[in-house]
C-alpha cells in the first residue's frame, strides 16, 4: 500500500502541475482502514467475552458509519455500530445485550498487551 | 499416506531426486519416513510478540506472549465441523504467503522522506525510523519461512510460496534485485558501489524531523523517546546480508509500489534523474518542489532537460551522496523481466511470469502449483494514480474463462493479487482510456460463480485480515497478510487440507520473522531485524497496534464445503507430489548446511 495522502497535503506539495492524466486520483487514501479498526475491536471483544461465533461479523461503511452483523452458534444476532458522528467509539451487542460500548483504540491497545 | 506402489514410489523418488539434484537414497529415506507435524518450528502457535511497558517517554519495547492455537471459523460451513476430521485430514498443499516486503534502499536519492514534515500521518509511508533495516527484516523473514519448511500442522513439505506485491518500496531496480536475491538465497551487500558509511537523512543533523539514531534529540522521534544508538546506521551497511532463500518455488504479482512512485504517483523525469544521481534531499521544500514538482515538466523534452540539469548542479536542501546507477527506476515490464534473472532453485524462472508475459506485456499469469491446485496471479494495480486498485476488463474476462476451465478440470483454485476487497475501487484512468475497471463487488461475484475458488490471498493494507465470502454455491476465504515494514512485521503460511468428510480447511499460521523479541547488541542481521520490529511498534503514525488483526484473522482453521469429490485426488497422486516437494526441501536443507 500505503500512501494515505489527503487532498490538502498534496495541494501544498504539488501545486497542481499535474497534467496529462488524472494524477488527482493519487490523493485518494488507501481504503478500509477505519472499517478494519472497528471490525478488529469488535472481534477482540467477542473473543474476550467468550462468545461462540458462527458467522464472524461482516462490516460495511455507509456515509462514514460502520455497522457489522454476525451470528452466534445458538442463533443470536451480533451487531456492531460505530456511528459517523462518533467514529472513535463502538458498541457491540449480542441479541441486544451490550457487551461493550466505548473507545475502539482502548480495545486495540489492550489486545496487543499481555493479559493482566 | 500409502498411495504409491513400491515400484511407483521408487520411480517417483528417482525423478524427484534428479530434479532436485539430491541423492536418491536421501529422497527415498526422507519420503519413506513417518510424517509428523513440525510442532517445534517457530511460529505464533508457540509464541507471540506483545507490547511491553514504556521504557522512555512513549517508547515501548516488545515482550514475549503466549502462542495462539488455531481458531476454527465456520462462516461458510454454517455448522459445527465434524470432530473426526482431525484424524482424517490430509494435506493438499502447504504454501508460504509473503506480502508487502517493502525492501528499501534508505540511502537512495530517489526517496521522498521529508514529506512527513508536512503531515506525518498522511505521508507516513515515505519515512519509517527503521527504513535502513528492511534488508535485515527481509532476511529474517526468509529465515522464518525456511524454519517452517515443514508444516506445523501436518508435517507436509512446503510446496510453493506466493509474494503478493509491494516488494520494491520506491520503484528502484536495486530494491527489486535485493528482494529477488533474498528470496533466492543470494547474499546482498548494501555497500556495493556506495561504501560502508551510511549517507542518508537519518545521518544528517539538518533533518531534525527524522529519527537520527546518532542523536535523536530535537525532533519528534527524540521527544517520543526513540533511543540513541550511535552505530546503528553504519551497522546497517557494515556487512553483507545473507539469506537461506525460500524452501519452495515462489511466485510473484505486482503491487502498487511496483507500479507507481510510493505506490501512488506516476514517475516523474525529475525522480528518474535524482534516483541515479549524487544529490539527496533532506528538506520538505527541496523534495516538494524538486521531486514531486517535477510532474510539471514530465510532458516536455525541455522540462526533462531542465530537471536533469537541476539534479546535476545541486540545489538547496540537498546533500551529496555516492551515486549508484543501479538505483534506476524500473519500467513496468522490467519488473517481470527481472524475475527471469533468478536462481534455478527454488525457481521457477519467471516466478509465475512466462515468456508470453514478456512478449505481450500482459502482467498476469496462471500456474498449476500442483496437479490439483491452480493459481491465478493478477495485476490489480492502477497504472495511472492512487494506491488502491481494480481489475481491468481484459483481465476480468480472461479470469472468467480460466475459472470456467478450472471448474471443468476439478482444480482447486487460489487467487493471488495485491489488493484486497476493501481496496478495489480505484478507477483512475487517463483521458481517452475506456477499458472498464471492475471493483470489489463485481470481482467477488465473479469468484463466487466458481466453487473451485477456495482462497483469495492478498495484501496491501499491512494487516492480518480474513474475510468469508459466502454465496449460494459455497464461497471462498479471503486472506490478507500483513507486511514486513509496519508492525507487527508478520507473514504467514497457509495449508489446504482435505478433511475427507466433504469439507476442506484452509489453515492459516502467522509468522513473526526470525529475529528475537529484543534486539541484542551484536549488530547481527537478526539483531538489526529485531531493532526494526521494535521501531515499527513505536512508529505511531502507522497505527501499529491495530495491524495484528483479531484472533479470527491470525491462526485459524477456515472451513468450507469441498467443491467436488476430493477423493478424485488420489493418495498416490498426493504422495507423488509430496515426494517431489520433500526432495526440493532436502535440496534447500543441503544449502543450509553448506
Amino acid at each position: 500500500m500505503r500512501a494515505l495522502i489527503p487532498v490538502a497535503a498534496l495541494a501544498v506539495a504539488v501545486p497542481l502541475a499535474l497534467t496529462g492524466c488524472s494524477q488527482i486520483a493519487a490523493i485518494a487514501p488507501v481504503g478500509g482502514a477505519h472499517v478494519s479498526e472497528v471490525r478488529y475491536a469488535a472481534l477482540d471483544i467477542l473473543v474476550q467475552k467468550g462468545v461462540d461465533v458462527l458467522t464472524v461479523p461482516v462490516c460495511e461503511t455507509v456515509d462514514r458509519a460502520v455497522t457489522c452483523t454476525g451470528s452466534t452458534v445458538d442463533g443470536g444476532a451480533i451487531e456492531v455500530d460505530s456511528p459517523a458522528d462518533d467514529p472513535t467509539n463502538l458498541t457491540v451487542t449480542v441479541d441486544g445485550a451490550v457487551l461493550y460500548s466505548g473507545s475502539i483504540q482502548d480495545v486495540l491497545d489492550a489486545a496487543v498487551e499481555p493479559a493482566p | 499416506m500409502s498411495g504409491l506402489s513400491r515400484r511407483q514410489f521408487l520411480a517417483t523418488a528417482a525423478a524427484a531426486a534428479a530434479a532436485a539434484g539430491i541423492p536418491l537414497e536421501a529422497v527415498g529415506a526422507a519420503a519413506a519416513a513417518e510424517v509428523t507435524p513440525a510442532a517445534d518450528a517457530p511460529s505464533t502457535l508457540l509464541q507471540t510478540m506483545l507490547q511491553g511497558g514504556k521504557v522512555k517517554g512513549e517508547y515501548r519495547t516488545l515482550v514475549a506472549g503466549p502462542g495462539e492455537s488455531y481458531l476454527p471459523r465456520v462462516d461458510l460451513l454454517g455448522r459445527a465441523p465434524d470432530a473426526a476430521r482431525v484424524a482424517a485430514r490430509r494435506s493438499l498443499l502447504y504454501l508460504g504467503h509473503l506480502s508487502d516486503m517493502h525492501v528499501i534502499d534508505a540511502q537512495s536519492p530517489g526517496r521522498i522522506e521529508p514529506m512527513i514534515v508536512q503531515d506525518h500521518s498522511a505521508w507516513g509511508s515515505a519515512f519509517h525510523p527503521h527504513d535502513p533495516l528492511s534488508l535485515h527484516v527481509t532476511s529474517s523473514t526468509v529465515q522464518s519461512f525456511s524454519a517452517l519448511r515443514y508444516s506445523p500442522l501436518t508435517g507436509a513439505p512446503m510446496g510453493a510460496a506466493i509474494v503478493t506485491g509491494d516488494s520494491a518500496d520506491m520503484h528502484s531496480h536495486k530494491e527489486l534485485r535485493w528482494y529477488i536475491d533474498m528470496l533466492d538465497g543470494v547474499t546482498v551487500d548494501p555497500a556495493v558501489s556506495i561504501g560502508r558509511q551510511f549517507n542518508g537523512v537519518q545521518a544528517w543533523a539538518e533533518a531534525v524531523w527524522a529519527y537520527r539514531p546518532g542523536n535523536p534529540a530535537g525532533g519528534a522521534f527524540g521527544d517520543y523517546g526513540f533511543p540513541k544508538l550511535p552505530t546503528l546506521l553504519d551497522d546497517s551497511v557494515a556487512h553483507p546480508v545473507e539469506s537461506p532463500g525460500l524452501p519452495a518455488p515462489w511466485y510473484a504479482v505486482y503491487g502498487n509500489h511496483d507500479t507507481l512512485l510510493l505506490g501512488t504517483f506516476d514517475l516523474s523525469s525529475q525522480l528518474h534523474a535524482l534516483a541515479v544521481g549524487g544529490q539527496k534531499s533532506w528538506s520538505l521544500d527541496a523534495t516538494a518542489s524538486t521531486i514531486l514538482g517535477g510532474y510539471a515538466a514530465t510532458t516536455s523534452a525541455l522540462g526533462r532537460g531542465t530537471d536533469a540539469a537541476g539534479v546535476a548542479l545541486g540545489r538547496p536542501g540537498f546533500h551529496a551522496v555516492p551515486a549508484d546507477p543501479d538505483r534506476y527506476l524500473f519500467a513496468q515490464a522490467e519488473f517481470m523481466a527481472e524475475h527471469f534473472r533468478t536462481e534455478s532453485a527454488p525457481g521457477p524462472v519467471g516466478h509465475g511470469f512466462t515468456k508470453h508475459n514478456l512478449e505481450t506485456g500482459q502482467t498476469w499469469w496462471k500456474a498449476d502449483l500442483t496437479p490439483f491446485v491452480r493459481a491465478f496471479g493478477l495485476d490489480t494495480c492502477n497504472q495511472v494514480a492512487g494506491p488502491d486498485g481494480a481489475v481491468p476488463e481484459a483481465q476480468f474476462r480472461w479470469l472468467e474463462e480460466e475459472l470456467a476451465q478450472a471448474q471443468k478440470d476439478n482444480r482447486l483454485v487460489l487467487i493471488f493479487s495485491h489488493h484486497n476487497s476493501l481496496t478495489l475501487e480505484n478507477r483512475a484512468q487517463r483521458p481517452g482510456d475506456t477499458e472498464k475497471l471492475h471493483g470489489a463487488e463485481e470481482f467477488v461475484d465473479l469468484l463466487l460463480r466458481f466453487p473451485v475458488v477456495v482462497g483469495w490471498m492478498n495484501g496491501h493494507t499491512h494487516l492480518n485480515q480474513i474475510l468469508a465470502h459466502g454465496g449460494p454455491r459455497g464461497g471462498f476465504w479471503e486472506i490478507t497478510t500483513a507486511s514486513c515494514i509496519d508492525f507487527p512485521q508478520q507473514q504467514q503460511v497457509v495449508e489446504i487440507v482435505d478433511n475427507r468428510d466433504g469439507t476442506l480447511s484452509l489453515f492459516t499460521t502467522v509468522l513473526d520473522h526470525a529475529a528475537p523479541v529484543s534486539p541484542g547488541t551484536g549488530a547481527t542481521t537478526l539483531d538489526l531485524a529485531a531493532q526494526s520490529r521494535e521501531f515499527a511498534l513505536n512508529d505511531w503514525a502507522e497505527s501499529p497496534t491495530m495491524r495484528r488483526g483479531s484472533p479470527f484473522d491470525r491462526n485459524t482453521e477456515l472451513l468450507l464445503p469441498a467443491p467436488f469429490d476430493l477423493s478424485k485426488i488420489t493418495d498416490a497422486a498426493l504422495e507423488a507430489e509430496h515426494v517431489a516437494a520433500r526432495a526440493r526441501v532436502l535440496a534447500h536443507e543441503s544449502g543450509l548446511i553448506s
